[in-house]
C-alpha cells in the first residue's frame, strides 16, 4: 500500500503540527507511529467537530442546552427541519 | 497564576476596538492578555515567537473592516501556529458583511457595541469549551492509546489497567517481562498518558551500550574527560529533561553508573563525567528488564538500594504462552498490518494454521509472533494462510511427528530459505550481490531461489518499508 500525495501531505502535517505544539518532544519512529499521529488525529478531529458544532449552533440549525451539571446537550432545532433537509439535498458548494 | 492566555491581535492600530477589548479583559486574575498591533494582515517572525511562547488559549483578532483580502490565509496560518486556540473575530461590520467572513477557522465573532458582560460571557464560554475539547481529546488518547496494547487475557489486562493511574503519579516504574512482551510499548504508554507527554521519551538499551561508555552516555561528559572525548557532550538524562528516560535491561548497568543513577533518583542531581559541577535534572525513570531482578540483586549485579528505588511500582508483563487466547487476536492484527503494508492478498488464517500458532510456546513472545506473521505475509500468495506457510524459526516445531530423515530435510530447507531470504533482504533483492556474499555462483544461488519459490521482488518492496521489515 502506497500513500497518495494527499495522504502523504496529511501525515507530514500531523508530524509537523505535533512538533509545533510540542517543540520539546522527541521519540523514536515507534513513538511517532503509536502516539504522535494518534494524538494529532484525535486533536484534529475533535477541533473540526467542535468547530462544526459551533457553526451549526451559530446558524441556528442545532440548539444547545446547558444541563445543571454544566454539560451542554446539542439537539436539532426543529423549526429549521426544512432548511436542514434542503441543505442536505444541495450539492456541497466546495465540490 | 492566570488560567488562560489570550492573544489580542489588532490589525491597523487606529481602530479603537482593541483598546476597548483590553479594558474589558483586564485586570482579571483569570486572564493574561498579550496585546499586539500589526500593520499587515500576516504573521511575522516576532508574532510567531509570541504565539509559540505564550501558547494562547484564545486569539482575539481585531479587524478594521470586511471584506478583507488575505484573511483566509491569515486564519490558515493561525490554525497552524496555534492549533488549539479558537479565533474570535472582532470587527465593526453589519450582518450582511459578516457573510464575507471565511467559513473555516473562526470560533465566534463579536461586533460593536462591545458590552462588558456579553464579551466576557462569550469568551469564557469558548475557553470552557476548549477545556471540554481538551478533556475529550485526552480521554480518547487514553482509550485509543491503550488499545494499541492488544490483548484480552485477564493477566495482561490486570497489568495494563494500572497504566493510567501510574502515568499520573510521576514515580519510578519497574517493568519486568520476558523479551518481546512489550515493555517499551508500556513504558511509552506511561509517558504519553503522563504530564510529561509533551517532552521527550528517550529509550535506551543498557545492554547494547559498551559498559565503559554507559556512564558517559547517561550523564554526559566534559571535554577531555577520557581519551577520545574531544568535545563536551550532553547525556541521555539531559536529552530527556522534563520527559521520560526508559532504561531497558537496567541490570546491565555497571556498578559505578548504578551508584550515580541512585544518587540522581534520590536528589535529582548528577555530575557529568570529568566535571565537578553538580547539575540538576527533572526526568522520570522507567526501568525494564527481562531478568529476574531479585536474583540479580542476590548475585550482586544489581544494587539492592537501586532496585528498591526503581521498583516503586512494578508491572509484570505475562509471556505470550500464558496468554493463549491473545495469540490469534495478535496474529490477526499483525496480518492486517503487514498485508496492507506489503499489498498481500492474505486476509485470514485457516483453522489448522490457527491451531499451529496456538500450540507453539513463543519463546520470543509478541515480537516473535510479529516477525513470523511478517515473514508469512511476504511469502504467502493466497488469501488464507495455511498451516504449511507457518514455519517457526525455533527448534520446537512438531519434532516428534517427523522421522529423522524428514526432520533433517526440513531443517536444511528451513535454513536455506532463511539464509537466502536474509541475504536478499540485506542486499535489497540484488541476486548478484547476495550470491557474492554467500560465496556462491549466481546461477547456484538462483537455483535456491527457484527451489524455494522466493519472490525476489518482495524483498525490494520490503526494504522500502523499513519499519515493517520483519527481520530487522
Amino acid at each position: 500500500m502506497k500513500f497518495n500525495r494527499e495522504q502523504e501531505r496529511q501525515v507530514h502535517d500531523y508530524i509537523l503540527a505535533y512538533l509545533c505544539n510540542n517543540p520539546d518532544a522527541g521519540d523514536t519512529f515507534d513513538g511517532i507511529v503509536e502516539w504522535w499521529l494518534l494524538h494529532q488525529r484525535i486533536k484534529f478531529e475533535t477541533q473540526n467537530i467542535a468547530e462544526a458544532v459551533r457553526r451549526l449552533v451559530a446558524e441556528g440549525l442545532i440548539v444547545e442546552h446547558r444541563e445543571p451539571d454544566s454539560r451542554i446537550i446539542y439537539r436539532v432545532n426543529r423549526t429549521t427541519a426544512k432548511d436542514i433537509q434542503t441543505r442536505l439535498s444541495e450539492p456541497d458548494p466546495a465540490e | 497564576m492566570a488560567k488562560w492566555n489570550i492573544l489580542l491581535l489588532e490589525f491597523e492600530a487606529d481602530v479603537p476596538l482593541g483598546k476597548t477589548l483590553l479594558q474589558i479583559l483586564g485586570p482579571n486574575p483569570d486572564f493574561r492578555v498579550a496585546y499586539r498591533t500589526c500593520r499587515e494582515l500576516s504573521i511575522d517572525e516576532e508574532l510567531s515567537q509570541i504565539i509559540s511562547e505564550q501558547n494562547p488559549s484564545l486569539i482575539l483578532l481585531v479587524l478594521p473592516h470586511l471584506p478583507l483580502s488575505g484573511l483566509d490565509s491569515l486564519l490558515r496560518t493561525l490554525r497552524t501556529e496555534a492549533a488549539s486556540a479558537p479565533v474570535v473575530v472582532v470587527v465593526d461590520a453589519d450582518q450582511e458583511q459578516l457573510i464575507e467572513l471565511p467559513r473555516a477557522g473562526i470560533a465566534d465573532f463579536i461586533i460593536p457595541p462591545l458590552r462588558n458582560s456579553e464579551v466576557l460571557v462569550r469568551i469564557r464560554r469558548l475557553l470552557n469549551d476548549v477545556s471540554q475539547e481538551e478533556k475529550t481529546s485526552r480521554a480518547l488518547t487514553e482509550k485509543l492509546g491503550l488499545q494499541q496494547l492488544i490483548g484480552k487475557s485477564p493477566a495482561f489486562l490486570a497489568e495494563i489497567s494500572k497504566i493510567p493511574v501510574i502515568a499520573k503519579a510521576d514515580i519510578s516504574v519497574m517493568l519486568s517481562g520476558e523479551t518481546g512482551t512489550g515493555k517499551e510499548m508500556v513504558g511509552r504508554a506511561i509517558h504519553y498518558l503522563s504530564s510529561r507527554a509533551s517532552k521527550s521519551f528517550v529509550p535506551v538499551n543498557c545492554g547494547a551500550i559498551p559498559v565503559e561508555l554507559l556512564e558517559s552516555e547517561l550523564f554526559g561528559h566534559e571535554r577531555g574527560a577520557f581519551t577520545g572525548a574531544a568535545q563536551a557532550r550532553d547525556g541521555l538524562i539531559q536529552e530527556a529533561e522534563k520527559g521520560t528516560l526508559f532504561l531497558d535491561e537496567v541490570d546491565c548497568l555497571p556498578q559505578l553508573a548504578q551508584v550515580k543513577l541512585l544518587r540522581f533518583l534520590q536528589s535529582k542531581e548528577y555530575r557529568r563525567l570529568g566535571s565537578t559541577k553538580v547539575v540538576t535534572g527533572d526526568v522520570r525513570i522507567i526501568a525494564a528488564s527481562n531478568a529476574n531482578l531479585e536474583q540479580s540483586v542476590a548475585a550482586g549485579t544489581l544494587r539492592r538500594d537501586l532496585y528498591y528505588r526503581l521498583n516503586v511500582v512494578p508491572i509484570g508483563l505475562p509471556p505470550l504462552r500464558e496468554r493463549a487466547h491473545d495469540i490469534c487476536l495478535l496474529a490477526r492484527h499483525f496480518l492486517a498490518k503487514y498485508s496492507a503494508q506489503l499489498d498481500s492478498p492474505a486476509v485470514d488464517f485457516s483453522p489448522e494454521a490457527e491451531r499451529k500458532l496456538m500450540l507453539y510456546d513463543w519463546p520470543g513472545n509478541v515480537r516473535e509472533l510479529e516477525h513470523l506473521i511478517g515473514r508469512v505475509v511476504v511469502l504467502c500468495n493466497q488469501k488464507i494462510i495455511q498451516e504449511d506457510h507457518i514455519i517457526f524459526s525455533g527448534k520446537h516445531d512438531n519434532l516428534i511427528q517427523l522421522s529423522f530423515r524428514e526432520m533433517k530435510e526440513n531443517v536444511i530447507s528451513q535454513f536455506e530459505t532463511n539464509y537466502v531470504q536474509s541475504l536478499l533482504l540485506a542486499y535489497k533483492g540484488n541476486i548478484s550481490k547476495a550470491a557474492r556474499a554467500a560465496q556462491k555462483e549466481r546461477r547456484t544461488f538462483w537455483e535456491l531461489i527457484r527451489k524455494y519459490k522466493i519472490d525476489v521482488e518482495k524483498f525490494k518492496v520490503a526494504n522500502i518499508h523499513e519499519s515493517g521489515n520483519p527481520w530487522v
